[in-house]
C-alpha cells in the first residue's frame, strides 16, 4: 500500500490538518481493534519506538509494517506543519495531538506574512526553501512508496496562499511523479481580509500550473452546512443529553485517552469533568473538510469490491490538464457523533449529494455542465444500489456530449465512523467558472485603482507583471470552461470516423 | 491436459477466485440422487469426472494440499492479499502471486507501458514454474476486465507475452465489460486499446457484460427481494458460466487438448474471434428443487437466445425475425442425464432448419464445416442443475455493441479529452490511439456486413 504526506500551511491549513489527524485517529481506532500496525495505518502514520536509544531522530526507531501484525508503539503522523507565526503550531503541540507530531516536524517563524502573497511566496519562500525541502525529503524517505501529497491551505491569507504555493511549486519540481492534491479554502464574499482577491488570483495561477487536483472549498458553504445541522439537532438535544452522560461515565478510565462526544480527544489524566468542551470555533467546519479527505482516501486504505486509488481519481476526473478543479459534496453531513443529519435512506443520500446545499463550495452543479463525476461510497452499500441511483440521477444532470457516461464509481466496505454508509461526490463541473468570475471581479475592483499594490511590489523578487499574468491565466481558465459549454450546445455534426479505403 | 488461469487486476482476481470456487463445489458437493437406478454407474462417472477436473485445474503438493493452477497478478495488494488469506478446500499458491503498490490508475498506457514491463521477469518465472508442474499444459485462461487499468493494460501485455513465449498453447481471454451507464470514465479508450491488442494475440475472446450479469443475478436472487445484488453475486454467475464450458466432457479425456478443439472450431477465421456465452437455465437454488427440465425445452430456449441476441431465458422474445443475428459457429455443452438414447444427437441435428442455415449460417459460405453445431456433453449433472445447456457462439451480437462503444471513444478522442493522461507515459503516443481506431474501421465490415 502507498503512503501519503500532508503539508499543512498557514493558520487555516494547520487547523484543518489538526482536525484531519484527529478524525483519522478515531477512524482507525474504530476499525483496528487489535492495536496492530497494519498497512492501512501506514498510509498516514509511522510506527515509532520512543524508547530506542537512536541518536538521530529519523533513524532506527522506525518500525516497518512487516507482516502487518506488529503492535502499535507510538504513532507519528506523516505530516509537515508550516507557518510563519508560532501561535497555531504551538497550540497544536500543547494540545492532545502533540504525541502524533514529532517536535522536528514543523517549520515556524515569528512575524507572519501580513496577508501578503508576495511576502509569503517570495520572502518566506526563499528563506525557508532549504529547511522545508529537507523536512519533506526526510518524510518522503521514510515512506516505502509515496503516492501523493495533500496540501492544505487557504487562498485569502498570506502564508497559506503565498508560502503554500511556493511549497507546491517545490514539490512539483522535486517529486514530479507524486500526485499533488490541494485542499484550498477560497475567500467568501464577506471575507475580512481586504487583499484576499489579490492573494487568491496570484495563488490560482500556481495551482493551475502545478497542482494535479484541487478541491476548492469556501467558508460560506461550510457555515451554512453547520448551521443547518445544528438547527436540526437543537430539536433532538434533550435525548442527546442522556446519552452524553452515560457514555462519559463508561469511558472514565484515567489511563486511557478519552474521546468525548464532540469527537475531540481529551486526555483524562488531569481533567475530572469528562464533558468539558475543548472545541474551538472553526472545528465543526473543519471537521467537514477532514471527513471529505478521509472519504477520498478510504478506498485506497481499506478493502472493497470496487477499489479506487488516488491516482485513478486524478486520471478519470481531469479530462484536460488545466481543468482540474473538483467540486466536492458529502452526504450524509456529519460534524460529530452528536451533531449530524440523520439520513433516511440510500436514495436520500444520493439525491442530497447533488443538491446545492451539500456542496462544499457555493455552486449549483445541477444547472451546469458535468465533465465527469466521481462517486465514492463507503459502508453497507452494494453495486445494485449504486447502479439504481445512477440511473435515477442521470436524467437530471447534464453531461458533456463526449462523456455521457462519465461516472467513476468506487465501493469501500469499511464504513466511516458513526455512519452505516456515506457518499463523497467529486464533480468536474463548469459551474466553477462562476466562482472564478466572482474572484476576478473583486480583483478588478482593487486592481483598477492600484489599491494596496505597493505592499506587494516592494517585496524583493516580486514583479508587477505577475499580476497581469495571473489574471490572464485565470481568464484563460474561465474561457476554457466556457468554450466547453458553448461547444456542447452547438449542433456540429460529429466528425466522421476514419475509414480505410480498400 | 491442464489449464493455467492467469488472473489480472481486481476484476480478474475476483472472478478467478469464484471460478475455482464453482469448480470445487461442483466436484465435491455433488450428491447423486439416491433413487437413481444404477447408482454404481453414476458414482463411477462422478469419480472420473472429478479426477479429470482436479488434474486439469489443481495440483497436489506432497502434503496433500490442493493448490489451484493459477497465477495472480495485480498492481496493488489489497485484493490478492484478501484472496490468499482465505482458507478453503483449496488454496492459491502465495508464490504465484505478484503485486505492486500503486495500481494502474485506470489508464491503459500506464498499465501497458509502465507497470507491466516492470513485472515481466518475475512473472515469466512464475508462469514457467507453474507450467512445469503440469504434466501437459494445454491452455491459458486469462481473466481480466477491459475498463480498468491493470486488467486492460497489463492484461494486454501478458496476452502478448504468453502468445510469444508459448506459441502452441491455446490462449483464451475472458473479458468483463463494465456497466454501460458508466463505471469508469476512461472505459471506452481502455476497451478500444485492449480489443486492438487482444484481437491479434488471443485465440478466442469470451465477452461478459456487467449489465447482463446483473440481470441474471437479480433473477437468481429473486426469491429474496430485499437482498441487494453485490459484486460477489455477479462473480458467482461468471464462475458458473466459465465452469460450465471448462469442466470435462465425455468426448474429452486427459490426453486430448480439449480447449484447443473447442476454440479451434469456434474461431475458424482470424477476423472472427468474439464469443458469447449463454447458459440455460439460470435460476435460484430454491427454485431448482421444484423444477423439472426437459432437453427439448432447453434446446429451444438456447436457439431463441441465439436468434434474438438475448442473455437470459426469462423474457425471451418469441416470434421475432430470425434474421437478426447471423452466426458463424456454435458449440453446445449439454450436462445431465439423457432421457433417451439418441436424444442429444436428434436435437442437435434438428437445431436449425435448412432455411436458417442457408441464409444466416456463414460457415456454409466458407465451405469448411459440414456441421453447424458441435455438441459436447457429459451425463454427470453440473452444479446442482439436473440438466443444463451452455452455448458458446461466434455471432454478430457483440459486434453491434462494440461498434457503439468505439463511436463513443471516437467522440471523446475528437475533443482530445483525457488524451494527455495517456500520452504522458513513454512508449505511447496519439498515433497508437489513431491506429486502434483505424484498425476497427477496417474490420468492422467483416462482422456486420456479411
Amino acid at each position: 500500500m502507498t503512503q501519503n504526506i500532508t503539508l499543512q500551511i498557514g493558520q487555516c491549513g494547520n487547523q484543518i490538518g489538526c482536525r484531519f489527524w484527529d478524525l483519522a485517529l478515531r477512524e482507525h481506532a474504530a476499525v483496528n481493534k487489535k492495536g496492530v500496525f497494519d498497512e492501512s495505518l501506514s498510509t498516514f502514520f509511522r510506527n515509532v519506538d520512543v524508547r530506542s536509544k537512536a541518536t538521530s531522530y529519523f533513524e532506527s526507531s522506525e518500525i516497518p509494517v512487516g507482516s502487518g501484525s506488529e503492535k502499535i508503539r507510538s504513532l507519528r503522523a506523516r505530516a509537515v506543519l508550516i507557518d510563519t507565526e508560532e501561535g497555531v503550531v504551538n497550540e497544536i503541540m500543547k494540545g492532545p495531538l502533540n504525541e502524533v507530531f514529532d517536535h522536528r516536524q514543523y517549520v515556524t517563524d515569528v512575524s507572519g506574512a501580513g496577508n501578503n502573497w508576495a511576502v509569503g511566496h517570495m520572502f518566506y519562500g526563499n528563506k525557508y526553501k532549504d529547511s522545508i525541502r529537507e523536512l519533506i525529503r526526510k518524510n518522503a524517505e521514510l515512506c516505502d512508496s509515496l503516492e501523493s501529497f495533500f496540501v492544505m491551505h487557504s487562498m485569502g491569507g498570506g502564508t497559506g496562499s503565498g508560502l503554500g504555493t511556493a511549497v507546491l511549486r517545490m514539490i512539483a519540481d522535486d517529486y514530479p511523479e507524486v500526485h499533488r492534491f490541494v485542499v484550498a479554502v477560497y475567500p467568501s464574499a464577506d471575507d475580512d481580509v481586504i487583499t484576499s482577491p489579490y492573494n487568491c488570483v496570484l495563488a490560482m495561477k500556481q495551482l493551475t500550473d502545478f497542482a494535479d487536483c484541487v478541491m476548492p472549498i469556501d467558508n460560506h458553504s461550510l457555515v451554512n452546512i453547520v448551521n443547518r445541522i445544528e438547527s436540526v439537532c437543537v430539536k433532538t438535544q434533550s435525548t442527546c443529553k442522556n446519552t452524553n452522560f452515560s457514555s462519559s461515565l463508561r469511558s472514565r478510565d484515567p489511563s486511557k485517552v478519552l474521546i468525548d462526544n464532540n469527537s475531540t480527544i481529551i486526555s483524562s489524566a488531569n481533567s475530572s469533568s469528562a464533558n468539558k468542551k475543548t472545541e474551538k470555533p472553526f472545528d465543526s467546519m473543519n471537521n467537514i473538510v477532514a471527513n471529505m479527505l478521509l472519504n477520498l482516501t478510504s478506498s485506497s486504505r481499506f478493502e472493497g469490491s470496487l477499489n479506487v486509488d488516488l491516482n485513478e481519481i486524478a486520471m478519470n476526473l481531469v479530462p484536460f490538464p488545466r481543468m482540474h478543479y473538483l467540486l466536492s459534496s458529502l452526504s450524509p453531513l456529519y460534524i460529530s457523533e452528536k451533531v449530524n443529519l440523520q439520513v433516511r435512506g440510500i436514495e436520500q443520500m444520493f439525491s442530497d449529494a447533488f443538491k446545492r446545499e451539500n456542496q462544499l463550495l457555493q455552486c449549483d452543479p445541477k444547472s451546469s455542465l458535468y465533465l465527469a463525476c466521481g462517486l465514492m461510497l463507503r459502508g453497507k452499500v452494494q453495486i445494485s444500489d449504486m447502479r439504481r441511483n445512477i440511473e435515477k440521477l442521470k436524467p437530471q444532470l447534464n453531461f458533456i456530449k463526449w462523456n455521457q457516461e462519465g461516472w467513476k464509481t468506487g465501493l469501500c466496505s469499511v464504513p466511516a465512523f458513526g455512519q452505516p454508509y456515506s457518499l463523497l461526490c467529486l464533480s468536474n463541473n463548469t459551474c466553477i467558472k462562476d466562482t472564478f468570475s466572482t474572484i476576478k471581479d473583486r480583483f478588478n475592483l482593487l486592481y483598477r485603482r492600484k489599491a494596496h499594490l505597493h505592499h506587494y511590489t516592494q517585496v524583493e523578487g516580486m514583479e508587477s507583471c505577475l499580476f497581469t499574468e495571473s489574471f490572464q491565466s485565470l481568464q484563460n481558465l474561465m474561457n476554457d470552461y466556457k468554450n466547453l459549454e458553448t461547444n456542447n450546445s452547438s449542433n456540429d455534426s460529429a466528425i466522421e470516423r476514419i475509414k480505410i479505403l480498400s | 491436459m491442464s489449464v493455467i488461469t492467469v488472473q489480472i487486476g481486481q476484476c480478474g482476481n475476483q472472478i478467478g477466485e469464484k471460478f475455482f470456487d464453482t469448480i470445487v463445489s461442483d466436484c465435491l458437493d455433488y450428491r447423486p440422487n439416491r433413487n437413481q437406478f444404477n447408482l454404481n454407474y453414476f458414482n463411477k462417472l462422478n469419480q472420473d469426472y472429478s479426477q479429470e477436473c482436479m488434474e486439469r485445474f489443481f495440483s497436489q503438493s506432497e502434503t496433500g494440499q490442493t493448490y489451484a493452477r493459477s497465477v495472480l497478478i495485480d498492481m496493488e495488494s489489497k485484493v490478492v492479499n484478501k484472496i490468499l488469506g482465505k482458507n478453503q478446500r483449496y488454496l492459491f499458491r502465495a508464490e504465484n502471486s505478484y503485486t505492486q503498490k500503486k495500481g494502474s490508475g485506470n489508464n491503459w498506457s500506464y498499465g501497458y507501458c509502465v507497470n507491466a514491463p516492470k513485472s515481466v521477469n518475475v512473472i515469466e518465472d512464475i508462469i514457467r514454474k507453474e507450467s512445469e508442474r503440469c504434466d501437459r499444459l494445454c491452455s491459458f485462461l486469462v481473466c481480466m476486465s477491459m475498463a480498468g487499468g491493470t486488467g486492460s493494460g497489463v492484461g494486454s501485455f501478458y496476452t502478448e507475452f504468453l502468445r510469444d513465449s508459448y506459441p502452441r498453447t491455446t490462449l483464451v481471454n475472458t473479458c468483463v465489460w463494465p456497466f454501460s451507464t458508466g463505471e469508469v470514465t476512461l472505459q471506452n479508450y481502455n476497451f478500444l486499446l485492449t480489443l486492438n491488442k487482444l484481437y491479434e494475440m488471443s485465440d478466442g475472446l469470451i465477452l461478459l457484460e456487467n449489465d447482463t450479469l446483473h440481470q441474471i443475478s437479480k433473477r437468481i436472487n429473486s426469491i429474496n427481494p430485499n437482498k441487494e445484488i453485490t459484486f460477489d453475486d455477479l462473480n458467482m454467475v461468471i464462475g458458473h458460466k466459465l465452469a460450465s464450458i471448462m469442466q470435462p466432457c465425455s468426448n474429452s479425456n486427459l490426453q486430448r487438448n480439449y480447449l484447443n478443439e473447442v476454440i479451434g472450431e469456434l474461431c475458424p477465421h482470424p477476423d472472427y474471434k468474439l464469443l458469447c456465452l449463454n447458459n440455460v437455465p439460470m435460476m435460484s437454488a430454491q427454485s431448482i428443487e421444484f423444477s423439472t427440465f426437459k432437453w427439448n425445452s432447453l434446446y429451444k430456449n438456447s436457439r431463441q437466445l441465439l436468434y434474438t441476441g438475448g442473455f437470459m431465458d426469462e423474457g425471451l422474445k418469441w416470434g421475432s425475425e430470425k434474421s437478426f443475428n447471423k452466426t458463424i459457429c456454435l458449440s453446445l455443452f449439454a450436462r445431465g442425464i439423457n432421457d433417451s438414447e439418441h436424444e442429444h444427437s436428434d436435437l442437435k441435428n434438428g437445431f436449425f432448419d435448412d432455411d436458417f442455415l442457408n441464409k444466416h449460417f456463414k460457415t456454409r459460405a466458407f465451405g469448411i464445416f459440414p456441421e453447424p453445431v458441435k455438441l459436447w456433453q457429459h451425463s454427470r449433472p453440473f452444479n446442482r442443475y439436473e440438466k443444463s445447456l451452455s452455448m458458446l457462439s461466434n455471432s454478430q451480437i457483440p459486434a453491434f455493441k462494440i461498434d457503439g462503444l468505439i463511436e463513443k471513444a471516437w467522440n471523446m478522442f475528437m475533443s482530445k479529452a483525457y488524451v494527455h493522461q495517456y500520452v504522458r507515459y513513454e512508449g505511447f503516443e496519439e498515433e497508437n490511439l489513431l491506429n486502434a481506431f483505424s484498425k476497427f474501421s477496417s474490420s468492422k465490415p467483416s462482422y456486420l456486413t456479411y
